[in-house]
């Protein structure tokens, strides 16, 4: 499908805050997470499996905090956001810096995630159709 | 938070701040690290609470000793209006690293970051700055059972 154009300053700016609250809240275990996906939204591995719905991405969400309990943190740089076929559609590639806090062992690097995030707007709104990562470290 | 989507201008004008914000404190230069607060402005860490220009001005000489070699990476930048659209709030994480000779690069911290900011004249300047340091968190048993 033929590009859109480059992409706009707001249309950057909104969806680079957008992946910042995003990686709070999973960060967090907060479940609102899930509502910044569309309601068929996913969460994938480059294999596809993963974590399909609100309902699905909810648990993901609060599973971070059940394995992680708020001690893992994703940095994300490197945004580079295209339009897809329409300036309604996009998708933003960045990579993501895990980190863990734990007393024990200490700090470390968790994994490098490269992201590929396809978005929608939606009701004015950038929201995410789906997201897939390719861990360096761990596969997902 | 009452105010709708924050705008390109702010958003960029609040992220370009936090740049500044830590490449003062991280080159130890005071003065204009505590002038990017108001006047009654509040930096809160490691326990302590430093209160207007002058007690501010005493936070970027903490890390002095480390001559530069403390460094802060911010990320994760998300900001919000507060309940007028001269009012924000920035939520981000800085990761802190050492790079000394010895024992080498060191990751030393993860700082996350609840900044309050007003517009005064035009410009934004920070209210407060309240920093909650990740440490003494204990590693989960479920982890162990995480297949990944």
């Amino acid at each position: 499908m033929a590009p859109a154009g480059d992409i706009a300053t707001e249309d950057w700016v909104e969806i680079a805050n957008l992946i910042g609250q995003y990686q709070w809240l999973v960060d967090e275990g907060d479940p609102a997470w899930a509502d910044l996906f569309t309601e068929d939204g996913a969460f994938l591995s480059q294999a596809g499996q993963g974590w399909r719905g609100h309902a699905a991405l909810k648990e993901a969400a609060l599973s971070t905090k059940t394995y992680f309990a708020g001690a893992m943190r994703h940095s994300p740089s490197a945004i580079h956001i295209d339009y897809d076929g329409s300036r309604d559609e996009a998708t933003a590639r960045y990579y993501s810096l895990v980190s863990t806090w734990f007393a024990e062992p200490g700090p470390e690097f968790f994994n490098m995630a490269l992201c590929t995030a396809r978005l929608a707007r939606v009701g004015g709104d950038w929201k995410f159709r789906s997201n897939t990562m390719q861990g360096l470290h761990h596969a997902l | 938070v009452a105010a709708g989507k924050i705008s390109v201008e702010d958003w960029v004008s609040i992220s370009n701040l936090i740049g500044r914000y830590y490449w003062l404190v991280d080159e130890n230069d005071a003065e204009p690290w505590a002038d990017l607060f108001t006047p009654d402005g509040v930096f809160i860490a490691l326990g302590q609470e430093f209160h207007g220009t002058e007690r501010l001005r005493e936070v970027p000489g903490l890390q002095a000793p480390l001559g530069g070699r403390l460094r802060h990476s911010p990320a994760a930048i998300w900001i919000q209006y507060g309940a007028t659209p001269d009012e924000a709030l920035a939520r981000y994480h800085a990761v802190v690293t050492t790079w000394l000779p010895e024992p080498g690069p060191q990751l030393m911290g993860m700082a996350l970051c609840d900044m309050s900011l007003t517009r005064i004249g035009g410009a934004w300047k920070i209210r407060s700055n309240t920093v909650r340091l990740m440490e003494g968190v204990t590693r989960p048993a479920a982890l162990a059972d995480l297949e990944i």
